[in-house]
């Protein structure tokens, strides 16, 4: 079983079995959005499968190794190797006390 | 026919894929505006108001509306119409095609898809973008003791909500009006904001850049949160308005802390303390180390936090926590805020993984080559 891995407030979680979800392939993946064009995104030479479910949990499956890139000039996050392998996307939370209440950690 | 009962799998994806268009059509595909179709759009409206033809004036920004107004205005040229023009579009489109969804879909489907479509691209377009403006603008204009200019309802910063979720029972066939297509090509033209007089319909275009947080809330701690071609723009923090040079001073880190808590305004203040780098809020809350992880997260405590940043005069005996982390992939230190359950059990990894929302086993087997 691979590892999970940490991209930022992005993290890829290996599971073995995905929820129902609609399946598309891609061989550039944003997995981690951001309004300021900073996204993590996953980049394969091989196709890979984006899966999105219902409840929008996204999941990924990949037949061959990817790489996890942050497209930011500076300030960026390090490239890491993904085996291939399936994987949760969680987006990582945090508390807001100012407004009490829990939101997706942005970077 | 019969009634639609419920939506099937793929009419839901497509709620989602409508509502994403049309926040994207308003806030996310530039500044272009179809002059010919706007032009179209608002003869149809004057027109079925029972008033002649206006000349349609386009401007670059919301600001120029009002300007322009304002000089009609001294020409002796004005006078409102929004309200006729807007009964009649009422009567003769909205109301017809919500009779005819009404009369084929249950309840509940209307109110799922109004909740899921129209509910989210408001809370975008409306809420979060087109009412800031509009504040502002008002107390420009104010300020510079011009006559303010009631905005036209039928644009596509006010209205992207209300037809979204035509647009979805349009696409599924549930509705069917020539008056509703018309209307829609009209708001696909652009048309962000406008102003409609007996003779005249002075429009702008849409923002040419938007920035925005997480929360979908006017941001950016680099740039203008929004920007119109005629050089318009206005400065957001987390959805907080701020005039350029403070602005400037919170983002740079160049506001004492001393100038932070004597800030009137509550909710800049707190908009400001949001900003500041993790030392400098560290020691302007006075925060305590309760405890540093196996992976060096260190985990603080804030007490009396209102007090702390200047909220509230008393010290209401509230505690915060938040955990401070180095980068692995550059010499910056993140500051996130804990959940005060989690926090004060004193376990930096255990805030780690509650953030991840994974189990502290698994938050602890990630190796330190899988992290950057």
């Amino acid at each position: 079983m691979n590892k999970p891995i940490r991209h930022g407030e992005v993290l890829l979680f290996p599971v073995q079995d995905v929820p129902t979800a609609k399946v598309t392939q891609h061989t550039s993946y944003i997995v981690g959005h951001s309004e300021t064009g900073h996204h993590h995104v996953l980049e394969s030479k091989t196709k890979f499968d984006a899966l999105s479910t219902q409840d929008k949990d996204l999941y990924i499956r990949l037949f061959a190794p990817g790489t996890l890139t942050h497209k930011k000039t500076v300030n960026r996050h390090n490239d890491l190797t993904v085996p291939a392998g399936t994987y949760r996307v969680i987006r990582k939370n945090e508390y807001d006390p100012f407004q009490k209440v829990m939101r997706e950690v942005w970077d | 026919m019969a009634r639609l009962e419920r939506l099937t799998e793929d009419q839901e994806f497509l709620m989602a894929e409508v509502r994403d268009k049309w926040i994207h059509e308003a806030l996310l595909s530039g500044d272009g505006l179809d002059q010919e179709a706007a032009r179209v759009g608002i003869e149809w409206m004057y027109e079925i108001t029972g008033l002649k033809k206006p000349k349609v004036i386009y401007v670059d920004s919301p600001l120029a509306v009002q300007y322009a107004a304002n000089i009609l205005l001294i020409e002796g040229k004005s006078g409102q119409v929004r309200g006729q023009v807007y009964d009649q579009v009422y009567d003769q489109v909205y109301d017809q095609v919500s009779g005819q969804v009404r009369g084929q879909v249950r309840g509940q489907v209307y109110d799922q898809v109004y909740d899921q479509v129209s509910g989210q691209v408001y809370d975008q377009v409306s809420g979060q973008v087109y009412d800031q403006v509009r504040g502002q603008v008002s107390d420009q204009v104010s300020d510079q003791n011009m006559t303010y200019f009631y905005w036209a309802y039928e644009t596509l910063g006010w209205r992207a909500d209300e037809f979204a979720f035509f647009d979805f029972f349009y696409q599924i066939g549930v509705a069917e009006h020539e008056g509703m297509k018309k209307y829609l090509d009209y708001l696909k033209s652009g048309v962000f904001f406008s102003v409609f007089l007996t003779d005249y319909a002075i429009v702008c275009r849409r923002p040419q850049a938007i920035r925005r947080d997480d929360q979908t809330r006017l941001h950016s701690d680099q740039e203008p949160a929004i920007e119109w071609r005629d050089g318009y723009k206005l400065w957001y923090i987390h959805g907080q308005h701020f005039e350029q040079e403070l602005w400037q001073k919170i983002v740079r880190q160049e506001l004492t802390l001393k100038e932070l808590m004597s800030m009137k305004n509550a909710d800049e203040r707190t908009m400001a303390w949001s900003m500041l780098r993790p030392d400098r809020l560290l020691k302007g809350v006075k925060a305590r180390l309760i405890h540093t992880g196996i992976k060096g997260t260190k985990l603080y405590q804030v007490d009396n936090f209102t007090h702390a940043i200047g909220a509230s005069r008393t010290k209401e005996g509230d505690t915060e926590y938040c955990m401070v982390m180095d980068d692995t992939s550059t010499d910056r230190q993140f500051l996130e805020w804990v959940e005060p359950s989690i926090g004060k059990q004193a376990n930096a990894d255990l805030a780690q993984a509650t953030a991840w929302g994974i189990p502290l086993e698994d938050y602890l087997s990630i190796p330190a080559t899988n992290e950057a």
